[in-house]
């Protein structure tokens, strides 16, 4: 390193052309008083959210209002967690043994047979809430549960928990005011649950009973016998 | 750490023990009291066949009372049966005689828990273990103990649901007797008796050598 | 910011760590996932196990395709599976979950918790045992490899459960694969 060698250098470089970016520099250095770094992002922002809104960005989403798939009569559904084959629906004032005469109430019958699909036993209250009728003033039978009361169609018998891979023919009863007319026809909205933890405890419960179908069918009058 | 540390801070030294057993005091949390005063977990052990139990108990008004009785265990002897009762095949029936006294303004109607422990410490309550007595009959076991009050004169209470105090149609006498019965296995005889009205308090009576009880060979 | 090859590295090292780091912790068990483990305790038929609250063994078995309790009969499109239990209780009265057991078949797949009837099953006074019955609705009468599980109190209450395989032999499962048409529960009673 001597002085003659970075002379030299220096020398060779003052004789070379300016690079591009020494010219954009330059050019910029002549309006970076007015157009400073800070106002050229600002500006950049407002292009970007002009031209998201004249893509339609910022207008409202409306809601996605898919419609609900037919279900067949009497054809299995799969309807998490189980397989439900919707078969008829009948009104009448009592249904012995499982629903008596009460004054000022009339009961709505969905028979169905159904499967519980998947691994472990499920309570009849989830299966209670797979099935929504569109009947006014009804009430939910089980009261405890708020949902239908579920009876087994073979012994008549109240159905508790249900046990997986056992088919079983099962009457969904809702009780409705008489104030209403009896319904001619219903429509029925087959629901699934997922398994889902709770937000209450450390434990996870079949819940957020969504609709995967419906179907509509003629409300049988039954007198009793 | 030089001399001159440990010196100018001395105190704070010596405050840092009690502090840090402070502090792991006031981090501990007694889960114990989550259970513990609905289990049979404060008994008083009277070492004879006489004791008292006092309590102080929330009622069904929320306000708070406090009941005072004086209980002696008079006799436990084997029966044939009891109100209806006998001991399942392989049990014996064992009657328990009790001697109460107390003030008759005292709270004392619900169920009497009695338990019946032999030398062993296993407890024998005195619902289990028991059907009718009558091989025609039908016995259904209650599913609370009944209590242990006279019948006509009970003595005050306050009503579950409503939450008034009702007196008794006849005042209760200071002393009276009760008898309740404990099915137990065969062979097996009580040493003591444990009586409570209300989780958790209760008392520890000693038997008596049990008459008529002669441990099999 | 000045980006110097050892700031990167640095940077590249601290991320990675973090990552290893977070790896692992994921892999051990937490003390929520530990807390209702249950105490497994394997028996065989015929034999006692010991729980907390007391002792269980599992006797007899049968089948049947319609089941009479308290006057009422349930029928099924599978077949109902009786099982025999004794029932002890150690130092103090205690009853035997009946809805908690639960029966699991060689594909894993669990049936109990008293579909229709709701028997029970004590409190039994220590010493004194009693013989119970629970109910199962199940599919079919395959119970090749078939085990069950009866919890002290709950299946995941961090308690004792007991395993009791059901390891057939060939002549009780000819007799279950061919089910009475009707069979009485019976309530819990002294053995």
């Amino acid at each position: 390193m001597t002085d003659e060698g970075t002379t030299a250098a220096e020398g060779t470089a003052a004789e070379k052309e300016p690079t591009r970016l020494e010219k954009a520099k330059k050019t910029y250095g002549l309006v970076s008083d007015i157009l400073t770094p800070t106002r050229l992002l600002a500006a950049g922002g407002a292009l970007i959210v002009l031209i998201v809104g004249l893509i339609g960005g910022w207008d409202k989403v409306a809601a996605v209002e898919t419609e609900l798939p037919v279900a067949t009569p009497s054809v299995a559904l799969a309807a998490e967690p189980f397989e439900i084959a919707v078969n008829g629906a009948r009104v009448a004032d009592e249904l012995k043994p499982i629903a008596f005469p009460t004054d000022g109430l009339r009961y709505l019958f969905v028979t169905a047979d159904v499967t519980l699909t998947g691994d472990e036993p499920v309570g009849a209250g989830v299966l209670g809430e797979a099935l929504a009728i569109d009947a006014k003033g009804v009430r939910a039978s089980e009261i405890s549960l708020g949902t239908a009361s579920i009876y087994r169609l073979g012994d008549g018998l109240s159905q508790r928990m249900l046990q997986p891979g056992v088919p079983v023919p099962v009457v969904f009863v809702w009780e409705q005011h008489t104030d209403e007319a009896a319904p001619e026809q219903l429509t029925i909205t087959i629901r699934q649950h997922t398994w889902a933890k709770s937000t209450m405890g450390d434990f996870s419960y079949w819940q957020q009973p969504s609709a995967v179908a419906e179907l509509t069918l003629p409300v049988e009058a039954v007198k009793p016998a | 750490m030089t001399r001159i540390w440990w010196t100018r801070n001395r105190l704070w030294l010596v405050a840092l023990l009690p502090a840090l057993a402070l502090a792991l005091v006031s981090s501990a949390f007694r889960l114990t009291t989550l259970y513990l005063p609905w289990q049979w977990s404060k008994p008083t052990e009277a070492h004879g066949p006489s004791g008292t139990l006092h309590q102080r108990f929330l009622g069904f008004d929320d306000k708070y009372y406090e009941r005072t009785v004086d209980v002696t265990v008079t006799s436990a002897k084997p029966v044939d049966s009891f109100d209806g009762a006998a001991a399942v095949p392989g049990g014996t029936l064992w009657q328990v005689d009790f001697e109460f006294t107390a003030r008759p303004d005292q709270l004392l109607t619900g169920s009497c828990h009695v338990d019946l422990l032999d030398a062993d410490g296993v407890r024998y309550n005195s619902l289990p273990g028991k059907q009718a007595a009558d091989p025609d009959s039908f016995y259904l076991a209650p599913i609370v103990p009944p209590q242990c009050v006279p019948e006509e004169a009970p003595g005050p209470e306050v009503a579950p649901i409503t939450g008034e105090l009702v007196p008794s149609p006849v005042e209760r006498p200071r002393t009276w007797q009760w008898s309740t019965s404990v099915a137990m296995p065969d062979g097996v005889t009580p040493e003591r008796v444990r009586i409570g009205w209300l989780q958790p308090v209760y008392l520890e009576l000693l038997l008596a050598s049990p008459a008529g009880s002669e441990p099999p060979r | 910011m000045r980006f110097t090859r050892d700031g990167l590295l640095t940077a590249i090292l601290v991320v990675a760590a973090l990552f290893i780091g977070s790896s692992i912790s994921q892999q051990i068990p937490t003390a929520d996932d530990l807390f209702e483990d249950p105490y497994l305790h394997a028996a065989a038929r015929n034999e006692s196990v010991e729980l907390r609250t007391g002792s269980v063994m599992v006797t007899d078995l049968a089948t049947t395709q319609q089941l009479t309790y308290l006057g009422s009969t349930a029928a099924t499109t599978g077949v109902w599976l009786v099982v025999d239990l004794t029932w002890r209780s150690n130092d103090e009265p205690a009853d035997l979950p009946l809805r908690e057991i639960r029966l699991e078949l060689a594909d894993g797949k669990r049936y109990g918790g008293l579909p229709v009837f709701t028997p029970s099953c004590g409190p039994a006074q220590p010493g004194l045992p009693r013989s119970c019955q629970v109910p199962f609705e199940l599919p079919g009468t395959d119970l090749d490899g078939a085990r069950l599980l009866i919890p002290a109190t709950g299946l995941n209450a961090g308690d004792d459960v007991a395993v009791v395989d059901l390891n057939l032999d060939d002549a009780t499962a000819a007799r279950l694969a061919a089910p009475a048409e009707q069979m009485d529960l019976k309530g819990d009673q002294p053995a």
